[in-house]
Protein backbone atom coordinates (compact mmCIF):
# COMPACT_ATOMS: atom_id res chain seq x y z
CA UNK A 1 0.00 0.00 0.00
CA UNK A 2 3.00 1.99 0.42
CA UNK A 3 3.93 1.99 -2.57
CA UNK A 4 1.14 3.02 -4.45
CA UNK A 5 0.59 5.96 -2.03
CA UNK A 6 4.02 7.09 -2.92
CA UNK A 7 3.20 7.14 -6.70
CA UNK A 8 0.29 9.21 -5.72
CA UNK A 9 2.76 11.76 -3.67
CA UNK A 10 4.87 11.65 -7.05
CA UNK A 11 2.42 13.17 -9.06
CA UNK A 12 1.85 15.83 -6.00
CA UNK A 13 5.70 17.08 -5.82
CA UNK A 14 5.20 19.66 -8.96
CA UNK A 15 1.84 21.34 -7.19
CA UNK A 16 3.48 21.17 -3.89
CA UNK A 17 6.31 22.88 -5.14
CA UNK A 18 4.27 25.15 -6.42
CA UNK A 19 2.37 26.04 -3.13
CA UNK A 20 5.42 26.67 -1.29
CA UNK A 21 6.42 29.23 -3.25
CA UNK A 22 2.54 31.12 -3.50
CA UNK A 23 2.56 34.71 -2.18
CA UNK A 24 7.01 34.09 -1.00
CA UNK A 25 10.00 34.09 -2.99
CA UNK A 26 12.15 31.21 -1.15
CA UNK A 27 15.31 29.24 -2.11
CA UNK A 28 16.14 25.38 -2.30
CA UNK A 29 16.91 24.53 0.71
CA UNK A 30 13.68 26.59 2.37
CA UNK A 31 11.09 24.73 -0.33
CA UNK A 32 13.15 21.35 0.45
CA UNK A 33 12.66 22.26 4.57
CA UNK A 34 9.31 23.59 4.42
CA UNK A 35 8.23 20.26 2.02
CA UNK A 36 10.11 18.14 5.12
CA UNK A 37 7.84 20.44 7.53
CA UNK A 38 4.60 19.44 5.60
CA UNK A 39 5.32 16.08 5.69
CA UNK A 40 6.28 15.89 2.19
CA UNK A 41 9.80 14.89 2.37
CA UNK A 42 11.81 15.74 -1.35
CA UNK A 43 15.17 14.77 -2.28
CA UNK A 44 17.98 17.32 -3.59
CA UNK A 45 18.54 14.89 -6.69
CA UNK A 46 14.76 15.11 -7.11
CA UNK A 47 13.78 18.50 -6.62
CA UNK A 48 16.81 20.47 -8.39
CA UNK A 49 15.97 18.84 -11.69
CA UNK A 50 12.11 19.85 -11.01
CA UNK A 51 12.97 23.75 -10.48
CA UNK A 52 15.16 24.14 -13.39
CA UNK A 53 12.47 22.49 -15.32
CA UNK A 54 9.86 24.69 -13.96
CA UNK A 55 12.00 27.58 -14.34
CA UNK A 56 12.46 26.90 -18.14
CA UNK A 57 8.74 25.90 -18.67
CA UNK A 58 7.88 29.81 -17.40
CA UNK A 59 6.41 29.07 -14.42
CA UNK A 60 9.15 30.29 -11.72
CA UNK A 61 11.37 33.50 -12.48
CA UNK A 62 14.50 33.90 -10.15
CA UNK A 63 16.46 36.42 -8.46
CA UNK A 64 20.09 36.02 -6.82
CA UNK A 65 20.19 37.47 -3.26
CA UNK A 66 23.60 37.76 -1.19
CA UNK A 67 23.29 35.58 2.10
CA UNK A 68 24.59 36.31 5.49
CA UNK A 69 25.54 32.95 6.13
CA UNK A 70 26.47 30.65 2.95
CA UNK A 71 26.79 31.38 -0.66
CA UNK A 72 24.27 33.80 -2.68
CA UNK A 73 20.94 32.19 -2.98
CA UNK A 74 19.11 31.89 -5.82
CA UNK A 75 14.92 33.14 -4.97
CA UNK A 76 12.90 31.76 -7.10
CA UNK A 77 9.08 32.96 -7.03
CA UNK A 78 5.66 31.99 -9.02
CA UNK A 79 5.68 33.75 -12.44
CA UNK A 80 1.89 34.45 -13.66
CA UNK A 81 1.80 31.35 -15.37
CA UNK A 82 2.80 29.47 -12.27
CA UNK A 83 0.86 31.31 -10.46
CA UNK A 84 -2.44 30.49 -13.12
CA UNK A 85 -1.21 26.42 -12.93
CA UNK A 86 -1.12 26.19 -9.53
CA UNK A 87 -5.03 27.66 -9.25
CA UNK A 88 -6.17 25.03 -11.83
CA UNK A 89 -4.10 21.96 -9.72
CA UNK A 90 -5.97 23.53 -6.41
CA UNK A 91 -8.81 23.55 -8.57
CA UNK A 92 -8.39 20.21 -9.88
CA UNK A 93 -7.06 18.52 -6.74
CA UNK A 94 -10.31 19.78 -5.17
CA UNK A 95 -12.25 18.19 -8.13
CA UNK A 96 -10.82 15.04 -7.75
CA UNK A 97 -11.40 14.90 -3.80
CA UNK A 98 -14.25 15.52 -4.21
CA UNK A 99 -14.93 12.76 -7.31
CA UNK A 100 -13.43 10.00 -4.53
CA UNK A 101 -15.78 10.96 -1.75
CA UNK A 102 -18.83 11.04 -3.83
CA UNK A 103 -18.50 8.01 -6.34
CA UNK A 104 -19.93 4.53 -5.13
CA UNK A 105 -21.72 6.46 -2.11
CA UNK B 1 43.38 15.10 3.84
CA UNK B 2 42.10 16.27 0.57
CA UNK B 3 39.89 19.20 -0.05
CA UNK B 4 37.25 20.40 -2.46
CA UNK B 5 35.20 23.15 -3.54
CA UNK B 6 31.81 23.37 -4.34
CA UNK B 7 29.84 25.85 -6.29
CA UNK B 8 29.26 29.21 -4.66
CA UNK B 9 30.74 28.40 -1.44
CA UNK B 10 33.91 30.27 -0.74
CA UNK B 11 36.45 28.23 0.56
CA UNK B 12 37.02 24.54 0.15
CA UNK B 13 35.73 21.28 2.14
CA UNK B 14 38.61 19.56 4.23
CA UNK B 15 37.49 15.58 3.41
CA UNK B 16 38.95 12.12 3.66
CA UNK B 17 40.53 10.75 0.20
CA UNK B 18 37.29 8.14 0.09
CA UNK B 19 34.33 10.79 0.32
CA UNK B 20 36.11 12.80 -1.76
CA UNK B 21 36.05 10.40 -4.51
CA UNK B 22 32.31 9.07 -3.59
CA UNK B 23 31.04 12.91 -4.06
CA UNK B 24 33.18 13.49 -7.23
CA UNK B 25 31.78 9.92 -8.60
CA UNK B 26 28.24 11.12 -6.96
CA UNK B 27 28.11 14.26 -9.06
CA UNK B 28 29.66 12.77 -12.59
CA UNK B 29 26.79 10.26 -12.07
CA UNK B 30 24.06 13.29 -11.68
CA UNK B 31 26.13 14.87 -14.98
CA UNK B 32 25.32 11.84 -16.69
CA UNK B 33 21.89 10.80 -15.81
CA UNK B 34 20.69 14.67 -16.70
CA UNK B 35 22.14 13.78 -19.99
CA UNK B 36 21.10 16.56 -23.52
CA UNK B 37 19.07 18.28 -20.32
CA UNK B 38 19.55 21.92 -21.25
CA UNK B 39 19.95 22.49 -17.66
CA UNK B 40 21.97 19.68 -16.50
CA UNK B 41 25.05 21.98 -15.97
CA UNK B 42 23.33 24.19 -13.63
CA UNK B 43 20.87 21.61 -12.04
CA UNK B 44 24.46 19.36 -10.99
CA UNK B 45 26.13 22.92 -9.67
CA UNK B 46 22.49 23.53 -7.54
CA UNK B 47 23.00 20.15 -6.00
CA UNK B 48 26.90 21.11 -5.90
CA UNK B 49 25.51 23.90 -3.39
CA UNK B 50 23.06 22.06 -1.91
CA UNK B 51 25.34 19.12 -0.47
CA UNK B 52 27.76 22.19 0.39
CA UNK B 53 25.26 23.73 2.46
CA UNK B 54 24.78 20.27 4.13
CA UNK B 55 29.15 19.57 4.51
CA UNK B 56 29.58 23.37 6.11
CA UNK B 57 26.73 22.48 8.95
CA UNK B 58 28.43 19.19 9.72
CA UNK B 59 31.66 20.47 9.68
CA UNK B 60 30.47 23.52 11.82
CA UNK B 61 29.07 20.78 14.49
CA UNK B 62 33.05 19.50 15.61
CA UNK B 63 34.75 17.49 13.37
CA UNK B 64 38.02 18.62 11.29
CA UNK B 65 37.13 16.46 8.22
CA UNK B 66 34.38 15.03 6.42
CA UNK B 67 34.77 10.98 6.43
CA UNK B 68 33.00 8.65 4.17
CA UNK B 69 30.24 7.65 6.10
CA UNK B 70 29.15 10.70 7.34
CA UNK B 71 29.40 11.92 3.20
CA UNK B 72 27.47 8.43 1.94
CA UNK B 73 24.57 9.42 4.71
CA UNK B 74 24.55 13.08 2.87
CA UNK B 75 24.86 11.55 -0.21
CA UNK B 76 21.68 8.93 0.28
CA UNK B 77 19.68 11.75 1.44
CA UNK B 78 20.58 13.73 -1.73
CA UNK B 79 18.91 10.80 -3.34
CA UNK B 80 19.65 9.41 -7.03
CA UNK B 81 19.54 12.67 -9.57
CA UNK B 82 16.36 12.47 -11.74
CA UNK B 83 15.20 13.86 -14.23
CA UNK B 84 11.55 13.95 -14.32
CA UNK B 85 9.67 14.79 -17.02
CA UNK B 86 12.87 14.46 -19.35
CA UNK B 87 13.03 11.03 -19.18
CA UNK B 88 9.36 9.91 -19.48
CA UNK B 89 9.52 11.78 -22.96
CA UNK B 90 12.05 10.07 -23.95
CA UNK B 91 11.32 6.13 -23.76
CA UNK B 92 12.37 3.72 -26.17
CA UNK B 93 10.39 2.33 -28.60
CA UNK B 94 9.90 -1.25 -28.66
CA UNK B 95 10.94 -1.56 -32.34
CA UNK B 96 13.27 1.19 -34.01
CA UNK B 97 15.49 1.86 -37.21
CA UNK B 98 19.13 2.19 -36.65
CA UNK B 99 20.79 4.23 -38.90
CA UNK B 100 23.96 4.26 -38.62
CA UNK B 101 25.45 0.95 -40.38
CA UNK B 102 22.05 -0.10 -41.27
CA UNK B 103 21.98 -2.65 -44.41
CA UNK B 104 18.28 -1.68 -45.64
CA UNK B 105 15.99 -0.20 -43.00
CA UNK B 106 17.99 -0.51 -40.56
CA UNK B 107 15.49 -3.08 -38.31
CA UNK B 108 17.46 -5.82 -38.00
CA UNK B 109 20.04 -3.56 -36.08
CA UNK B 110 17.46 -2.60 -34.00
CA UNK B 111 16.06 -5.50 -32.84
CA UNK B 112 19.79 -6.89 -32.44
CA UNK B 113 20.38 -3.81 -30.02
CA UNK B 114 17.47 -4.57 -28.42
CA UNK B 115 17.85 -8.29 -27.94
CA UNK B 116 21.22 -8.20 -27.39
CA UNK B 117 21.60 -10.48 -30.02
CA UNK B 118 24.51 -10.33 -32.72
CA UNK B 119 22.76 -8.26 -35.69
CA UNK B 120 24.90 -10.73 -38.23
CA UNK B 121 22.17 -13.80 -36.64
CA UNK B 122 19.36 -11.51 -36.67
CA UNK B 123 19.96 -10.63 -40.28
CA UNK B 124 20.75 -14.45 -41.18
CA UNK B 125 17.87 -15.45 -39.65
CA UNK B 126 15.76 -12.38 -41.35
CA UNK B 127 16.86 -13.59 -44.97
CA UNK B 128 15.90 -17.25 -44.12
CA UNK B 129 12.70 -16.52 -42.92
CA UNK B 130 12.30 -14.04 -46.01
CA UNK B 131 12.93 -17.07 -48.31
CA UNK B 132 11.17 -19.61 -46.26
CA UNK B 133 7.91 -17.33 -46.15
CA UNK B 134 8.50 -17.05 -49.80
CA UNK B 135 8.42 -12.94 -49.63
CA UNK B 136 6.26 -12.52 -46.94
CA UNK B 137 8.70 -11.45 -43.95
CA UNK B 138 9.38 -8.88 -47.23
CA UNK B 139 6.36 -7.35 -47.37
CA UNK B 140 5.78 -7.15 -43.62
CA UNK B 141 9.10 -5.35 -43.04
CA UNK B 142 8.60 -2.81 -45.91
CA UNK B 143 5.26 -1.86 -43.68
CA UNK B 144 6.81 -1.61 -40.44
CA UNK B 145 10.06 0.80 -42.42
CA UNK B 146 6.47 2.91 -42.38
CA UNK B 147 5.61 2.50 -38.47
CA UNK B 148 9.16 2.27 -36.60
CA UNK B 149 10.72 5.39 -35.26
CA UNK B 150 14.31 6.26 -36.13
CA UNK B 151 17.34 6.49 -33.79
CA UNK B 152 20.46 7.45 -35.42
CA UNK B 153 22.99 5.09 -33.52
CA UNK B 154 23.02 1.84 -31.85
CA UNK B 155 24.71 3.83 -28.59
CA UNK B 156 21.66 5.77 -28.25
CA UNK B 157 19.65 2.98 -28.74
CA UNK B 158 20.97 1.49 -25.69
CA UNK B 159 21.26 4.59 -23.82
CA UNK B 160 17.41 4.66 -23.84
CA UNK B 161 16.95 1.12 -23.19
CA UNK B 162 19.59 1.75 -20.21
CA UNK B 163 17.50 4.88 -18.95
CA UNK B 164 13.93 3.23 -19.28
CA UNK B 165 15.39 0.26 -17.25
CA UNK B 166 15.99 2.53 -14.47
CA UNK B 167 12.64 4.16 -14.34
CA UNK B 168 11.71 1.22 -14.64
CA UNK B 169 13.61 -0.09 -11.21
CA UNK B 170 12.54 3.30 -9.51
CA UNK B 171 8.63 2.52 -9.99
CA UNK B 172 9.16 -0.48 -8.38
CA UNK B 173 10.71 0.08 -5.58
CA UNK B 174 9.37 0.87 -2.48
CA UNK B 175 11.55 3.49 -1.67
CA UNK B 176 10.86 6.95 -3.73
CA UNK B 177 12.69 9.99 -4.26
CA UNK B 178 9.45 11.79 -2.33
CA UNK B 179 8.93 9.23 0.40
CA UNK B 180 11.97 8.49 2.73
Amino acid sequence: MEAKLAALRRGMLEPMVLAVLDGESRYAGEIAQLLREAAFPVQDGTLHPLLNRLRREGLLTHEWRESPSGPPRKYLALSDDGQAQLAEFRDYFRCLSALIESTGD
Amino acid sequence: MEHIALSGHAGAFPLTADAKQLLVTYLADARSSLGADADADETVRDIGTSIGDELRHTLDGGPDEIDVIVMSRILTDAGPVETGQASRDGRAPWLCRVQQRKWFGGLCLGLATRSDLRVDWVRTFAIFFLLITGGLLGVAYLVSLLFVPRIETVEQYKALIAQDKRAGRSQRAPRTPVDE
